[in-house]
């Protein structure tokens, strides 16, 4: 049995879900397109149902890519669990009309309905039950109210045909909800006054600085502390162990050279010696892995609390400058993360316009947490003032090549139109099966690519193939960006991992200046591997190689720029 | 109703109880819509 779980967006959707599911949770992609979709399993008396969280739709008349891939999935389902937000009934009662008529079993699930309590909001459920003639039960997924009875009266759930014109549908909307709903009259609550106080420049923006700073203190606290705490014990103990294998392989040769890397000192250093078994599973694990872990619980939690919505709002008219909306600081801050999902979260843009720019701008000048945590390891021990220039440099990046794309390319951008949801406490049951879910995703993309970069750097050092490259390339690595040949190393498996790339330059002794070149140099240049295969998919290959053009151009340009300036 | 507009971007306002941004191309739109 395959159970869809459909509803506008914002409704709580995927708290439901995380409620009626388990664990075993799988992302797809829905076939053919980047839209991304929740599978998971449930029991439904004695058998076992698949349940699917279908992206948020208003209609059945679809809008956006998403919307599509809604309805597309609704041929497949056997029956629709149709979540509806008790505070909004009558514009949610759209889609449920419009499910009534697709002749697929529908029950309704009145989400929220504590907060429409809240908001003086009385729903004479069994009423409405009567009018829709389908089941209807009051949820409230953040604690699990009605579930039970959800569960229960799934097999009640019932298929229609009916037929509406628009104007019908709206005109039934009408009636029904004035059948059944009473609103008292209310103040304000805090929480609505805080969501007004939170889109108004005056108090919006010192509240928007306060939260990002908040953000970055948070990761870092989470980050070192699960270093100090966790990975360097971990890897204390595991030390004697590596260097005991190191020993069995004769402490040298190729094989020792891979497995192990470099002897430095007579023992090994995780961050230099470069072998699999050595910095090959310390980078991803104890350098990247907790501020990726971090950053994705503090997202996380921005995301459901409904912040980011807010704060689109507010940059809306800074990111028209750059050719896009308030949205497009979800994919920039998603790319923070890893560019990856990052990427893929720009379909939330309407035009291939602003796609294209959201994109170069990500492949430019939105280092991923893994590359930023290197960084913050390698250019941060020369204080905060270096740190900051590498940033500093990004963002101003950013907002130029972003100003040009806006004159240069043709199109305009669309404007916003969203709804903001009300500020809510988020379940802690879905922020952290979204926060496993993406470390998941982390660990197995990014493990292999590691362990497939640290074996290049091996393999190509020893068959002398980077000092081939670095003597091809020093003519730009030497003398434009005045770094040592070796660098050119470093450029060739930022293709593969950025983390490993500048993770290669420790080794080579570079002077403040260089690290800082190095470092923005190899965020701009060209995105890793996995990113660029996302490009290629959402952009096509010629828009693909036009941004990866602009990346390269750029990145020796502002690489070139620096070095002077800071008179490396 | 309009709750704010910050920046001269969109304006937001309530609807049902509901927040809703709309971009100032959109809002005029509206509003000549409304006005025929």
């Amino acid at each position: 049995v395959r159970i869809l779980l459909m509803g506008n967006p914002n409704v709580g959707k995927s708290v439901v879900f995380s409620r009626l599911t388990g664990t075993s949770v799988v992302v797809s992609n829905y076939p053919g397109t980047t839209v991304e979709f929740t599978k998971g399993t449930m029991k439904v008396g004695k058998k076992r149902a698949e349940v699917i969280d279908v992206p948020g739709t208003y209609t059945l008349e679809p809008t956006t890519k998403a919307e599509e891939v809604a309805v597309e999935m609704l041929k497949d389902g056997d029956v629709v669990i149709n979540i509806v937000d008790a505070t909004n009934l009558e514009r949610n009662l759209y889609l449920t009309l419009q499910l009534l008529e697709k002749k697929v079993p529908v029950i309704v699930a009145l989400n929220l309905s504590d907060e429409a309590k809240h908001k003086g909001i009385t729903i004479d459920v069994k009423k409405l039950e009567k009018l829709l003639d389908v089941p209807v039960v009051p949820t409230v997924a953040i604690t699990g109210e009605g579930f039970k009875k959800l569960i229960s009266r799934l097999p009640k759930a019932k298929a229609h045909a009916y037929r509406h014109t628009d104007e019908q549908r709206w005109e039934k909307m009408g009636r029904i909800v004035e059948e059944i709903q009473t609103v008292a009259h209310r103040h304000h609550t805090l929480a609505e006054r805080l969501g007004d106080a939170t889109v108004r420049p005056l108090t919006g923006i010192p509240v928007a600085i306060g939260i990002v700073a908040l953000m970055f203190f948070v990761i870092r606290f989470i980050g070192e502390g699960l270093i100090a705490n966790v990975f360097d014990p971990v890897f204390g103990a595991y030390a004697p162990v590596a260097m005991r294998m190191s020993e069995a392989l004769g402490s040298g040769g190729f094989i020792h050279n891979i497995v192990i890397g470099n002897l430095i000192d007579g023992g090994i250093d995780f961050t230099q010696s470069m072998g699999l078994l050595t910095t090959g599973i310390f980078v991803p694990l104890a350098m990247v892995l907790p501020y990726v872990f971090a950053f994705y619980l503090v997202l996380g939690f921005l995301e459901d609390s409904g912040y980011l919505p807010r704060l689109g709002v507010l940059v809306d008219s800074g990111m028209h400058r750059v050719g896009m909306h308030g949205f497009a600081v979800v994919p920039m801050l998603l790319g923070l993360g890893c560019n990856v999902p990052g990427a893929l979260s720009s379909r939330i843009l309407e035009t291939r316009r602003q796609r294209f720019i959201a994109l170069t701008l990500m492949g430019i000048a939105v280092p991923c947490m893994a590359q930023l945590a290197i960084i913050f390891g390698l250019v941060g021990s020369y204080g905060v003032g270096a740190l900051a220039i590498v940033v500093a440099t990004l963002f101003v990046v950013w907002v130029v090549i972003g100003l040009l794309l806006n004159k240069i390319l043709a199109g305009e951008s669309p404007e916003m139109f969203t709804e903001i949801p009300p500020y809510r406490t988020p379940y802690w049951g879905a922020t952290l099966k979204k926060l496993w879910m993406r470390t998941r995703h982390f660990l197995t993309t990014a493990i292999p690519f590691v362990l497939l970069g640290v074996l290049l750097v091996n393999v190509l050092y020893s068959l002398g193939i980077i000092d081939f490259i670095g003597d091809i390339a020093s003519p730009v690595v030497v003398g434009l960006l005045g770094l040592p040949a070796a660098a050119a190393g470093a450029l060739i498996i930022g293709f593969l991992r950025k983390d490993v790339a500048v993770g290669m330059l420790l080794p080579l002794g570079l002077s403040m200046q260089q690290l800082v070149v190095a470092s923005v140099v190899l965020a701009m240049y060209f995105p890793c591997v996995a990113t660029f295969a996302i490009f290629i998919r959402e952009l096509g290959i010629k828009d693909t190689a036009k941004s990866t053009l602009i990346m390269i151009g750029m990145a020796l340009l502002v690489g070139t720029l620096l070095r002077f300036v800071l008179g490396g | 109703m309009i709750t704010a507009q910050p920046f001269r971007g969109p304006i937001v306002v309530e609807v049902d109880r509901t927040h809703v941004a709309i971009g100032m191309g959109m809002a005029w739109k509206v509003l000549v819509e409304a006005a025929k």
